[in-house]
């Protein structure tokens, strides 16, 4: 195990500096200039953009560039803001909380709408309440998540006004607020997630309810319908759906960009589209390492995960 | 006193200006927020570098100020001067200040910081390029700062108001040597200060409980400037849809820019007014000098076949944000405004443009139409003028990309044939801006010499009449194609707020 856990480690490693080059050459081969952006709207003003490019270093050829980057990256700097002036490590720190807090809101708000559908829609298979859940799941996934949100904001912001348009509190402030604040954001996350996880909780189970220790062992023994449905079936249906749960929190960690900018919220993805659009290098090659890095962690953890669910998963072993 | 030549040329330009929105009858009360939902968020906060806009209008005009401030007809005004006076040669100009202004340090502010910042200004600010003719500015005495110039400069005070990059005052000790775009802190003298600048979030500015106002009521950002407001909050929101949906709930003040479809929701929201600011920009078109537009007739092929009812239509979706004004360089209420070259505005002759087409030898080369496709103010328009110029027998190809991308490939003329922007022209000295994507030639450059540096009136707007028409017309370095107007959504409790782009919130209070 402590084997295996080391050398999924080191090959984190290895995928997170080839990261590095892939988000540094893409966005150093992406047309756009930042020094031209901090200038402004001013036209005829090259001489001035040549003092922001050589202020901030943009001068420099790119392989020069790069090494001062990795430079910085061991050394635990993973630079400046062109723009702010901010340390990226400082945006990231302030960021990731809100975005943390979302994915797991909405990751909560999904699973409790996905597992009682998924396993009901499994085990009234063909049935009416199968069709209907698995009709609105379809439109879950189909719906896309501006538009949803939109019409979140317009029903239970603006009519009702049970819910703020925008803003955000910090958790320390006040968790009221901050809970407040968040529903909205977090159900328009949910609801899509929850669609995806449902229809796998619903195929994943209807597998294993079809296999003989189910229909035959575990209902022989006379054991009540809803424990052969959670511990023998659920139980062993699980890998799929902690597969996909765990992916997709590790896609949410990323940032949900269009949901944070519609509810303008200052999360990791609201960062990565304003820097883009910015051509803020540091700031976006600093966002996206920490995605990178989630999504490796992320697998990780979801791989480990699996000796916990099923005592028969070991690994390490040299077979 | 004020030079009678600079009199005349301001009084010229204070001519025939629309009104500055309804007087306020109620009286001004202190008190409370006001939150403004914007699109954008500022570049940087260093002003002295920056001519954008954000960078201005929801940080910049309220933290610092300059020696002159222009009102809304871009006439302008002593602000942290007291006045200007000229030599009879026109080579010095001296500008006593204003005593016991205080920065937001609680420092006074004296002529030495006002020549540490001017000199600052004067190493990173590309506007500086303007005054190649200063030989030296100095404080003569605490409250005494001389400009020593080599020959005159009638425009002067033009350049040292001009919001893009503005020569703004800091304290001497934050500004010496500090490079462009790392400020050690935001100090300034202006009737707000700054408490915290979160990108991409908000900008909270405070009353400065010391500031000294000036006793002169202008408009714009000049004159008497009184903070009501205890406190401004610029809030980010980059969803047009929800910068409306938080005025509705009143969650907002106001919000700025609404797409201009929304004006007739505005209409219907109750406890909301919307208003529509008629000055917004010009859209324009360039040409490269480089391709096929370099040779003078295709350009003008190109520009016949033009309607510009259908572009602005495509630009702001709505009649009540335009006016199709022939003039190439001014809005109409500008006092420099004239109809010159109406016959080659607004052509909408695609025989007529063929015809030119032919005459300039050109057969169906490609032409490239660089634009933005993320602001839907470029996009649109731009897919239209592409439809009206392959109708006229163009082989224009559209190329739209994210605006930082086009904002670098236009300054590589060989990566484009046409491209196009935004633009506006508040000072005579912009009328430059035509050479701006590479257009050049000798006669151009003779006139706008004579422009920069006419001081009598009458034969500025002759030399303007001569550019309009010898170079404008003649030449067609660019096509504007009207003026274009902007919507606000404003909540009706709000009092004093003047209808102009820059939207100042001294002199503005909440009657709740």
């Amino acid at each position: 195990m402590t084997v295996y856990v080391v050398r999924r480690i080191a090959a984190a490693a290895g995928v997170l500096l080839l990261d590095v080059v892939l988000i540094f050459s893409l966005i150093h081969f992406t047309p756009g200039d930042p020094a031209r952006l901090i200038v402004g709207d001013e036209r005829g003003g090259s001489a001035n953009v040549d003092k922001v490019r050589e202020q901030l270093g943009l001068n420099r050829p790119l392989p020069a560039q790069f090494a001062a980057y990795i430079a910085g990256l061991v050394r635990g700097d993973m630079g400046r803001s062109f723009f702010s002036r901010e340390p990226v490590f400082d945006m990231l720190a302030s960021r990731v909380p809100l975005t943390l807090a979302l994915a797991i809101i909405s990751l909560v708000i999904g699973l409790a709408v996905a597992l009682p559908t998924g396993v009901l829609a499994a085990v009234k298979r063909g049935s009416i309440w199968d069709q209907a859940f698995m009709l609105l799941a379809m439109l879950g996934v189909s719906m896309p998540s501006f538009w949803f949100a939109t019409v979140l904001m317009l029903v239970f912001a603006v009519a009702l006004g049970w819910f703020p348009v925008v803003g955000y509190a910090t958790f320390t402030d006040s968790p009221g607020r901050w809970l407040w604040h968040l529903v909205l954001p977090a159900t328009a996350i949910g609801v899509a997630q929850a669609a995806l996880t449902a229809r796998m909780t619903r195929a994943s189970l209807l597998e294993v309810l079809r296999l003989d220790y189910v229909t035959l062992t575990a209902r022989a023994k006379g054991l009540p319908e809803w424990r052969v449905i959670l511990k023998h079936a659920l139980a062993n249906a699980a890998f799929p759906i902690v597969t996909i749960v765990g992916m997709n929190f590790a896609f949410l960690l990323g940032g949900v960009v269009i949901i944070e900018t519609v509810f303008a919220l200052p999360g990791v993805g609201s960062l990565l589209i304003n820097s883009v659009a910015r051509r803020d290098y540091h700031v976006i090659q600093g966002v996206l390492l920490f995605v990178a890095a989630a999504n490796v962690m992320m697998n990780l953890v979801v791989d480990l995960s699996y000796v916990v669910i099923d005592k028969r998963v070991r690994y390490g072993a040299a077979t | 006193m004020m030079n009678r030549r600079t009199l005349l040329v301001t009084v010229a330009l204070t001519t025939g200006i629309w009104l500055a929105g309804a007087p306020a009858t109620a009286q001004p009360r202190a008190g409370g927020t006001f939150t403004f939902a914007v699109a954008t968020t500022p570049p940087t906060l260093d002003w002295h570098t920056t001519g954008a806009r954000a960078t201005i209008v929801y940080a910049g005009m309220y933290i610092w100020e300059g020696l002159v401030a222009m009102d809304e007809k871009f006439v302008p005004h002593p602000m942290l001067a007291e006045r200007w006076d000229i030599s009879k040669d026109g080579l010095t100009w001296t500008f006593p200040l204003r005593r016991n202004v205080r920065f937001h340090n609680g420092k006074v502010m004296t002529a030495e910081d006002v020549v540490a910042s001017l000199n600052r200004w004067r190493q990173v600010s590309a506007r500086a390029e303007m005054l190649t003719r200063i030989e030296e500015i100095a404080a003569t005495d605490r409250h005494t700062v001389v400009f020593r110039l080599s020959a005159p400069l009638a425009s002067l005070p033009f350049i040292l108001s001009r919001e893009g990059q503005q020569p703004v005052v800091h304290p001497k000790e934050i500004i010496e040597n500090a490079p462009v775009n790392k400020l050690s802190a935001y100090v300034g003298t202006g009737p707000y200060k700054l408490v915290e600048w979160v990108p991409d979030r908000h900008i909270v500015l405070e009353r400065f409980p010391q500031y000294s106002a000036r006793d002169d009521v202008r408009g714009g950002l000049a004159g008497r400037k009184v903070a009501y407001l205890d406190r401004i909050v610029f809030r980010s929101i980059p969803e047009s849809e929800v910068r409306m949906a938080g005025l509705r709930t009143g969650q907002f003040d106001a919000a700025q820019p609404l797409p201009q479809e929304y004006l007739g929701e505005l209409k219907k929201v109750p406890g909301v007014q919307p208003v529509i600011v008629k000055f917004d920009m010009k859209p324009v078109m360039y040409f490269s000098m480089d391709g096929p537009t370099k040779n003078v007739k295709l350009r003008k092929a190109l520009r016949a076949a033009l309607n510009m009812d259908d572009i602005m239509y495509a630009a702001t979706g709505s009649q009540d944000f335009y006016d199709l004004n022939p003039d190439q360089l001014w809005f109409r209420f500008q006092a420099l405004w004239s109809d010159t070259g109406k016959e080659i505005y607004n052509q909408n002759n695609a025989a007529a443009a063929k015809a030119l087409a032919k005459e300039a030898g050109y057969k169906g080369e490609p032409l490239r139409f660089l634009a933005s496709a993320t602001q839907f103010h470029h996009k649109r328009p731009a897919i239209q003028i592409t439809e009206q110029l392959k109708a006229a027998g163009f082989n224009v190809t559209l190329d739209l990309r994210d605006w930082p991308t086009v904002s670098q490939l236009q300054r590589d003329p060989s990566k484009w044939d046409i491209t196009y922007t935004r633009t506006v022209v508040t000072v005579p000295s912009e009328a430059e801006l035509v050479t701006s994507m590479g257009f050049k030639s000798p006669e151009t450059q003779k006139l706008l010499d004579t422009i920069g540096t006419e001081t009598d009136i009458e034969k500025l707007r002759a030399a303007f009449e001569a550019f309009k028409r010898d170079v404008i017309v003649e030449q067609v370095p660019w096509v504007t194609m009207g003026d274009m107007f902007a919507l606000r959504g404003l909540r009706s409790h709000v009092r004093g707020l003047q209808p102009i782009y820059t939207h100042p919130l001294w002199n503005v209070w909440l009657e709740k």
